[in-house]
């Protein structure tokens, strides 16, 4: 018996570790990147123990100020986190920690210090925080071309740790406060810094053996860090579909040219400009002699595995984050390489789908911002949609769509947004479906030049009308009269939105989701205003980690924060139904396990994505779709509550607690807030219990 | 004024309180405030009265066939006369008006606070400064006076009720009993056995309607007491004044009903503000 199981656990663990590395091995099923393997110490460590931890270490700062060091430093890098964007044990990780293995195969000392992780961010970046732990973003992945790259960016965050840049920062701050929540602005390193750290880097790079001409690159990769991971080409391949007409004229005549400066003014940046760094690199590259020319020491195929990993994250990112057309560009940059990929496809689909909806809200103008700042290719695309009306680009959203359904016919997600995108149409004002012409502009166009040279007029013929002619046949019927009618003036570009569903507008499937759209609007305006009913929440409640910051005299203060978490705590043990909250709190050291970090993750995201939605009237059309499903499964609740808490002190003024709540229905999309909680005093016990009464009165 | 009247808006009110639906918009799902507090009267009406009278306006008083000066108004309302240990009348001065006032409130709808409020007042009537001038005073009138009022509150702000901000209108009726336990004397020194006599309508009630405004600031405490601080106020009273009766005419002389009622309702108005202080307990 003993040995069936160790048989079969076997089988299973082998099944497994061979699914895993299937997704590794193929993009076609790709889902978004999650934390995999034992948690690392930094997760379950408690908060105190940390800083304890940071005390020790902190030798360079002022014994005085040595606490109040560790407990900021401590409480933003917990920050980061428990941000739900840091990844451990994933493939990405992984590929970091072996190149930092590789730097520092002779300081194994050192090595034992330092941490690597990934974090899900399309910003170009790296950052080094003070107990060693070093983090890297998918955003620079997604960007650079070799190993050595990345060795080189490394090399430069190891050597701000080594020479305690963070602790030298505090001690030359002019307050020695750091007054923020956001590590950014914590590593704020002094430009000195920031050379020592480029000039240091060498050492470790250069003893590594890889190549001195890829730092020159790395200061390219940075200064071109704001533009998409490649710049190609935008061409009639972009809807991807031939019988589709877009009017030349729609287009820009040309995309913004690229303007990177490298003698930017850097006086408000953290960093020096780039010309500088270069310059001054140059000089320290020629005190080194027998430089290597490794790019690589691990295999290039899993570099390229990597960076393609943290390209199709960068998909994802954009749509979380509501850059839709960066999204869109993207993806037509990795559809050369990845044809037929249905992650590309389905994200293909759901920026479109956003676009349309954000449009149809009235938030165009919110997508296309900032369009003459968009350099390169991505801006012929801001122009594209700058000229398209809602209509325009609801019925292109269905196109799109439809072909991509029509590639993945067994997409259960493409079907629904296909769906919820004809469902979309059916808000957009002055539309009539009459109105689409039941063939292509292209065959439109061929029809209307065989009629001018067919000269010999038709016989009129008296009309037929079957009998039970059903609602479908009528219009068809009608549509067969109009093939008849083609017009000059119908085929002007203007009107090229007519014949963009030209497979669809007799579809009988597509005409009733449009008509039951139609008749639910008619009826929802009808509807006479009803008060909205007592909201209560049944069932469980998904708990997230609450949100709370305290502000001292304009200034963030830790040590207020902290105390501010102690009573909420208080007030969650005393006013929380037990057996009814599921909390999804990563800072909660104690139980900490992989499974509950990724869903915590999972959640995260969601919030984030809802975050950064303009106002409207649909609802939210979720990134990670299975990923939510499950884990509304899993709970078998959609109940997902979000917590926010700000309290501000000022002696002379005034000093308050806020705090908000809201109750997301997964299902639905769907939220509830409670009452803004609002208490004119100072940060006490009983006050913010009575935060935590408000917030769960629903579920009692 | 039907005296039940209290009794039947604590038996509508005290139901409410037992009811637990939809209290949770409330700080610590408190929707009952029961409160004590203090009210006291300062009198920032100057005391002193004018000397200087001889180059004033006269007025000859036809009933009572002497002149007064209309400027001795100014020490209005501030004495009275009572009766010392030797069983002489006396004049004496009044710094303050004391009231104590009980409070029971339900919360509804978020932020209002309906209610009964009671206060209880020992007032001694007052008399014209001028009046001093009179040798031989009857002891003036001291009466019980309570107020039971409906209250209708709201809590400014977006703070959670029940906290801070206050803000209350109050109407009902305030009652002026006779002190009959108290002993009166004549303007000859003698006591009354018949208070009949000295007032003809002792046992009944001088009844106003009054109508207030009261301004609370509640500090938190503890989770469930504040301290109260704020201000109450008479914004109105209403009630049949006999248009004959001069209300400023020697009071210390005369008890008729008439006069003593002109007389009651009239201080009443000019004690527009009482600063108030107490403690409240919110369940």
């Amino acid at each position: 018996m003993k040995n069936t199981v160790k048989t079969l656990s076997i089988i299973f663990l082998s099944l497994i570790s061979f699914l895993v590395n299937g997704q590794e091995e193929s993009f076609d099923d790709f889902k978004t990147t999650l934390s995999e393997g034992k948690p690392p110490p930094i997760f379950t460590t408690a908060f105190e123990d940390k800083v304890k931890a940071r005390i020790e270490t902190a030798t360079e700062v002022d014994e005085d100020k040595r606490e109040h060091f560790s407990n900021s430093t401590t409480y933003s890098l917990n920050n980061l986190l428990t941000s739900g964007f840091v990844l451990y044990g994933d493939p990405m990780t992984r590929f970091v920690n072996k190149v930092a293995d590789k730097l520092l195969e002779n300081k194994p000392a050192l090595k034992k210090e330092l941490q690597f992780y990934v974090i899900k961010a399309n910003i170009t970046n790296a950052l080094c925080t003070e107990p060693g732990v070093i983090f890297i973003t998918t955003g620079l992945l997604s960007q650079i071309e070799n190993e050595a790259q990345l060795a080189y960016v490394l090399s430069h965050e190891i050597v701000h740790y080594l020479e305690k840049h963070i602790q030298h920062s505090f001690n030359n701050s002019n307050k020695n406060e750091l007054n923020t929540t956001d590590y950014e602005d914590m590593v704020m390193l002094s430009k000195d810094h920031e050379f020592e750290a480029d000039a240091n880097a060498l050492e470790l790079y250069h003893s590594a053996g890889y190549s001195d001409r890829e730092i020159n690159t790395v200061f390219d990769v940075l200064m071109y860090s704001y533009l998409s991971f490649d710049e190609i080409t935008i061409d009639s391949s972009f809807f991807n579909n031939e019988d589709l007409f877009i009017p030349k004229s729609l287009y820009p005549e040309e995309a913004n040219p690229i303007l990177a400066f490298e003698d930017y003014d850097d006086s408000k940046s953290s960093h020096p400009n780039i010309r500088k760094r270069r310059d001054t690199i140059a000089e320290e590259i020629e005190k080194y002699d027998n430089w290597g020319d490794k790019t690589n020491y691990i295999e290039r195929e899993e570099f390229i595995k990597v960076r393609d990993i943290a390209r199709f994250e960068s998909v994802r990112e954009n749509i979380l984050t509501s850059d839709y057309l960066k999204a869109l560009y993207e993806i037509y940059i990795l559809e050369k390489e990845f044809p037929n990929n249905e992650f590309l496809q389905t994200f293909k689909a759901l920026a479109w789908a956003n676009i349309n909806q954000e449009s149809i809200s009235g938030n165009k103008r919110q997508i296309t911002r900032g369009h003459s700042r968009i350099e390169g290719q991505l801006s012929l695309l801001y122009g594209l949609i700058k000229e398209l009306s809602i209509k325009e680009i609801a019925l292109l959203t269905i196109r799109q769509i439809e072909d991509i359904h029509q590639q993945f016919p067994e997409s259960k997600r493409i079907l629904d947004l296909k769906k919820e995108s004809i469902r979309n149409l059916a808000h957009v004002r002055g539309f009539e479906l009459n109105e689409l012409e039941n063939r292509s502009y292209y065959v439109a166009q061929q029809l209307f030049i065989e009629q001018q040279n067919d000269t010999i007029p038709k016989e009129e013929k008296e009309e037929v009308i079957p009998e039970n002619e059903s609602k479908y046949d009528r219009i068809k019927r009608i549509r067969g009269k109009q093939r008849e009618e083609q017009t000059e003036e119908n085929l002007n570009d203007e009107n090229f939105w007519k014949f963009v569903l030209y497979d669809l507008a007799e579809n009988a499937d597509f005409i009733k989701t449009y008509e039951d759209e139609e008749e639910w609007i008619k009826e929802e305006r009808e509807k006479e205003y009803e008060e909205e009913e007592e909201y209560t929440i049944e069932g469980d409640v998904i708990l997230m980690a609450p949100n709370l910051s305290a502000e001292i005299s304009g200034e963030f203060d830790v040590e207020t924060t902290l105390l501010f978490y102690e009573y909420f705590q208080s007030g969650l043990n005393r006013y929380a139904p037990e057996n009814r909250v599921i909390t999804r709190d990563i800072s909660e050291v104690e139980n900490f396990t992989t499974e509950k970090y990724n869903q915590t993750c999972i959640l995260t995201s969601y919030i984030v994505q809802a975050y950064n939605l303009e106002e409207r009237n649909f609802s939210i059309l979720m990134v990670d779709y299975e990923e939510m499903k499950n884990i509304v499964n899993e709970f078998n609740t959609p109940h997902l509550l979000l917590i926010t808490g700000e309290y501000y002190f000022n002696k002379f003024s005034d000093k308050a607690v806020n705090g908000h709540a809201t109750y997301i229905n997964l299902k639905t999309g769907s939220h509830w807030s409670t009452r803004d909680y609002h208490a004119k005093y100072k940060l006490k016990k009983t006050v913010i219990e009575g935060f935590a009464h408000l917030v769960f009165s629903k579920i009692r | 004024m039907n005296k039940n009247i209290p009794f039947i808006l604590l038996c509508i009110l005290i139901p409410f309180a037992h009811q637990v639906n939809s209290q949770y918009d409330y700080f610590h799902g408190q929707k009952n405030v029961f409160s004590f507090h203090i009210n006291a009267n300062p009198r920032f009406t100057p005391m002193l009265h004018n000397d200087d009278a001889s180059t004033y306006d006269q007025d000859y008083d036809y009933d009572y066939g002497y002149y007064y000066n209309n400027n001795y108004q100014s020490g209005y309302g501030t004495y009275y006369i009572k009766n010392n240990e030797d069983g002489q009348t006396e004049v004496k001065k009044q710094n303050f008006n004391i009231q104590l006032n009980m409070f029971y409130g339900r919360l509804f709808k978020k932020r209002v606070l309906l209610g009964i409020d009671m206060n209880y007042q020992s007032h001694n009537m007052t008399f014209l400064h001028q009046d001093l001038a009179i040798s031989n005073f009857k002891t003036t009138p001291l009466f019980h006076v309570v107020d039971a009022q409906l209250s209708f509150g709201l809590f400014l702000g977006k703070q959670l009720s029940p906290n801070k901000l206050l803000l209350q209108i109050q109407a009902g009726p305030k009652m002026y009993f006779l002190n009959t336990s108290k002993e009166y004397r004549d303007s000859s020194g003698e006591p009354y056995e018949d208070l009949d006599k000295y007032m003809k309508t002792e046992n009944k009630p001088f009844t106003y309607f009054r109508l207030n405004v009261n301004y609370t600031h509640r500090i938190l405490l503890t989770e469930r007491i504040s301290l109260d601080l704020g201000f109450t106020s008479n914004f109105g009273l209403f009630g049949p004044i006999s248009p004959y009766s001069i209300i400023s005419i020697d009071p210390g002389v005369r008890t008729d009903v008439e006069s003593v009622k002109n007389r009651l309702g009239y201080e009443t108005f000019r004690n527009i503000f009482y600063l108030s202080a107490g403690i409240s307990y919110a369940f």
